[in-house]
């Protein structure tokens, strides 16, 4: 299971530490050295999705994120739900279903974040008062900026947090992954970006300790770039971060080969994929085949075959006929190893598709139509002469380049998407409740 | 030694594709100083089974070496289609004969767990060795006994024991018998690779096997109830049929996924090993 706890978390970040660890805040007051020497350099992002640093001049101004008083109003039902529950509780255990049950668990842990948050929200308001109020002294007031100091960050979170509870969770936001890379406009530039891509997501895998399997690659017969690439992650709860990476990602810089130094912008394509058949998954659940579904062709040269021919050609290719989807694997010297893989692919592209489908049909059922997102959008541009990513959904721009691509600063842009998300999910659930 | 040029040595003798797919299994498994040497055997059509010195086949990673025919990807397919659909049958004995690398005995004891012994026969000394080692190297996944003997089919020779003349045992006979003939030995057919390196008295053969195997084998030692026999011709499958009773024996024939024709398969009726007509493409009479 993905924790949402950590995954706020890494919202805040310490400038002065190395790499992007979650930054803890245990600023107690210290009255006798409270210059703002002793402050941590903490940047957030507050509610016009700026950076901004925080310090004790400008603590007190900082703009929060307000939540909309429709979603507080549907967390106080909630708390009320569980209130019901509780009395049934009492009554008799024995008329607790199991639905019950699994209500009862799912809101007392809801009510945790929300406790958390009103508990925040009544001491920043607090706060707040004794700041601007004209008539309190100076001493006190700085007491109360450094402790501002140290719960804004927390506070933060915790709006995110509830803001995420609040919303409906990804249907299939706790499996495993699949990403396949394929490089689009651009020649040979673009095969060579989309290694660069490959290697950013292998080495993101790292950095969170995700274990990972390249499925299947083909290398450019240069040497250099790759005509596709297939990589699996093992992490149940990575689909939820990844799946916001599908797309069109744009690179512009001087490719190496380009003497007259002019920048090259060409794409790749980047499609994830949930994966469905984890081995700790119920296989009755596993996606089984009719044998007229499916036609699987091997690669053969013409010619006898058997003990005339030592074909090395063990390539796979399924073709699903309903839907017209081909999974084509060649990696591997084993025939049937491809098929295996080869039909993992498919599986996960297949409720990739249903689920798409699904959510665009929800969209066209609605009225107030949302703007869809085509997969041929491009999602985000990589400027190597500016040293800069800039993700197009969210309108953000990190001047970290390398961090990005090697892997340590790329959950920096998934935090914005991923809030941008819950922002757009959050107005539809308003427009919800307030049409009822 | 940059990638470009040991691309090139395989571009030389092969496909654009199938270079770069090599080249990926040569980096994949030999040491970085072997590459060039690899390359360049390759690119003289050295088979890469030999240079890199294995072959996956079903759950098994199988030894190759010179001397001792590779196994294919077309003997592979059967072998694990025929095993699903007898997972679930009680067999005393598999006799695979001609077994040269060992792959086909050996991988039915990794996938049937209702046998008894897989008995491997081939007359000539380096298969016997290799399927030893073979079944050293893949015992983990062996589920059965595995005995390997040498033996010439011409001879008749059975491997010495109770299993193969108790008329009440249920014994299945499995062959991938030399079968290509003479007069298309040194055709286009032949793949110049596998006519270079691989050994004649492996490839080498035609109806006569097909004789034997019915005659000496199956015929001679009635606790035989069904057979599977790769080939490559009609011809062959027409002398099976005429040698065996029709009355006593189905029979059918199968084709690998490039629709060519590469099995004879035979179950005595009522015997259970009629499941062998799941995987049967059309019966003969
Ligand atoms: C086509 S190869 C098959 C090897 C292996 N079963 C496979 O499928 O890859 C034929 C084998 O039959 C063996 N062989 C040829 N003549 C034989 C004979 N008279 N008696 C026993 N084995 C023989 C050869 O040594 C060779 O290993």
């Amino acid at each position: 299971m993905f924790n949402n706890n950590i995954r706020y978390l890494t919202r805040i970040y310490c400038n002065n530490t190395i790499g992007i660890k979650p930054f803890h805040l245990f600023i107690r007051n210290n009255s006798s050295s409270s210059s703002s020497t002793n402050i941590p350099n903490v940047i957030i992002n507050d509610a016009l999705n700026e950076n901004v640093q925080l310090s004790l001049d400008n603590i007190h101004q900082i703009k929060l994120e307000k939540l909309h008083p429709a979603l507080l109003q549907k967390a106080d039902s909630m708390k009320n739900d569980l209130k019901l529950l509780e009395l049934k509780l009492q009554e008799s255990s024995i008329n607790f279903s199991i639905e019950d049950n699994k209500n009862y668990s799912n809101l007392s842990n809801f009510i945790v974040t929300y406790n958390n948050f009103i508990e925040l929200r009544e001491n920043y308001k607090e706060l707040l008062e004794m700041i601007n109020n004209v008539d309190e002294d100076d001493q006190l007031k700085h007491e109360a900026k450094l402790e501002l100091f140290s719960i804004i960050p927390s506070f933060i979170n915790s709006i995110n947090k509830l803001k995420s509870n609040l919303l409906p969770k990804h249907p299939f936001y706790d499996k495993s992954t699949i990403i396949e890379l394929r490089p689009g406009a651009g020649g040979h530039e673009a095969n060579i970006f989309t290694n660069d891509l490959l290697n950013m997501y292998i080495k993101y895998c790292q950095f969170n300790q995700w274990p990972y399997e390249i499925l299947s690659k083909t290398d450019h017969i240069s040497g250099s770039g790759i005509i596709d690439a297939t990589l699996q992650i093992n992490y149940n709860g990575s689909y939820d971060r990844l799946r916001h990476e599908a797309g069109v990602h744009r690179v512009q810089r001087i490719p190496t080969t380009e003497t007259k130094g002019r920048v090259h912008t060409s794409a790749s394509g980047v499609v994830v994929l949930p994966k469905i058949d984890d081995n700790n998954s119920n296989s009755s659940l596993i996606r089984q085949f009719k044998p007229d579904e499916l036609k699987i062709d091997v690669m053969r040269a013409s010619g006898a075959g058997g003990q005339h021919v030592n074909t090395t050609e063990s390539a796979v290719r399924i073709t699903h006929l309903p839907t017209g989807i081909v999974v084509s694997i060649q990696d591997e010297r084993s025939q049937h190893k491809n098929k295996d893989k080869a039909l993992t692919i498919l599986r996960s592209r297949l409720v990739e598709k249903e689920l798409r489908e699904r959510q665009e049909k929800e969209r066209n059922e609605r009225t107030n139509q949302v703007s869809s997102v085509d997969r041929s959008d491009k999602i985000r541009t990589y400027n190597f002469q500016q040293n800069r990513v800039t993700d197009h959904r969210c309108n953000f721009t990190l001047y970290d380049l390398d961090g990005c691509m090697n892997g340590t600063k790329l959950d920096l842009i998934i935090d914005q998407v991923e809030k941008k998300e819950a922002d757009n999910a959050a107005l539809e659930l308003i427009k919800d409740i307030e049409s009822k | 030694m940059s990638k470009s040029s040991l691309i090139s040595l395989l571009t030389k003798s092969f496909s654009k594709e199938q270079a770069i797919r090599e080249l990926k299994w040569i980096k994949n498994e030999l040491p970085e100083n072997k590459w060039l040497n690899a390359c360049n055997l390759r690119s003289n059509y050295v088979p890469l089974q030999y240079i890199l010195g294995n072959q996956p086949f079903g759950k098994l990673d199988l030894i190759c070496r010179e001397g001792v025919l590779i196994p294919r990807l077309d003997t592979e397919e059967w072998v694990i289609e025929s095993s699903k659909v007898l997972k679930d049958v009680k067999i005393n004995g598999v006799l695979d004969y001609c077994t040269g690398s060992g792959c086909i005995g050996l991988s039915y004891a990794s996938e049937l767990n209702q046998v008894s012994i897989v008995d491997c026969v081939d007359f000539k000394d380096d298969a016997i060795i290799l399927t030893n080692d073979n079944y050293k190297r893949n015992k983990d996944s062996i589920l059965c006994d595995v005995r390997v003997s040498k033996g010439d089919l011409f001879d008749s020779y059975i491997p010495n024991d109770q299993i193969y003349n108790t008329h009440t045992n249920n014994n299945l006979l499995v062959s991938n018998p030399p079968y290509i003939p003479l007069k298309d030995l040194h055709t286009d057919e032949v793949e110049k690779s596998v006519l270079k390196y691989e050994p004649r008295e492996a490839l080498l053969g035609d109806l006569e096997f097909y004789e034997a195997l019915c005659e000496n084998i199956l015929l001679k030692n009635n606790s035989f109830n069904g057979f599977i026999f790769e080939l490559g011709y009609n011809s062959q499958v027409i002398k099976v049929r005429e040698l065996l009773n029709p009355e006593i024996w189905s029979m059918g024939i199968r084709n690998d996924s490039n629709g060519k024709l590469r099995n004879v398969i035979g179950w005595k009726k009522q015997s259970s090993f009629n499941v062998l007509q799941k995987i049967v493409h059309k019966e003969i009479l």
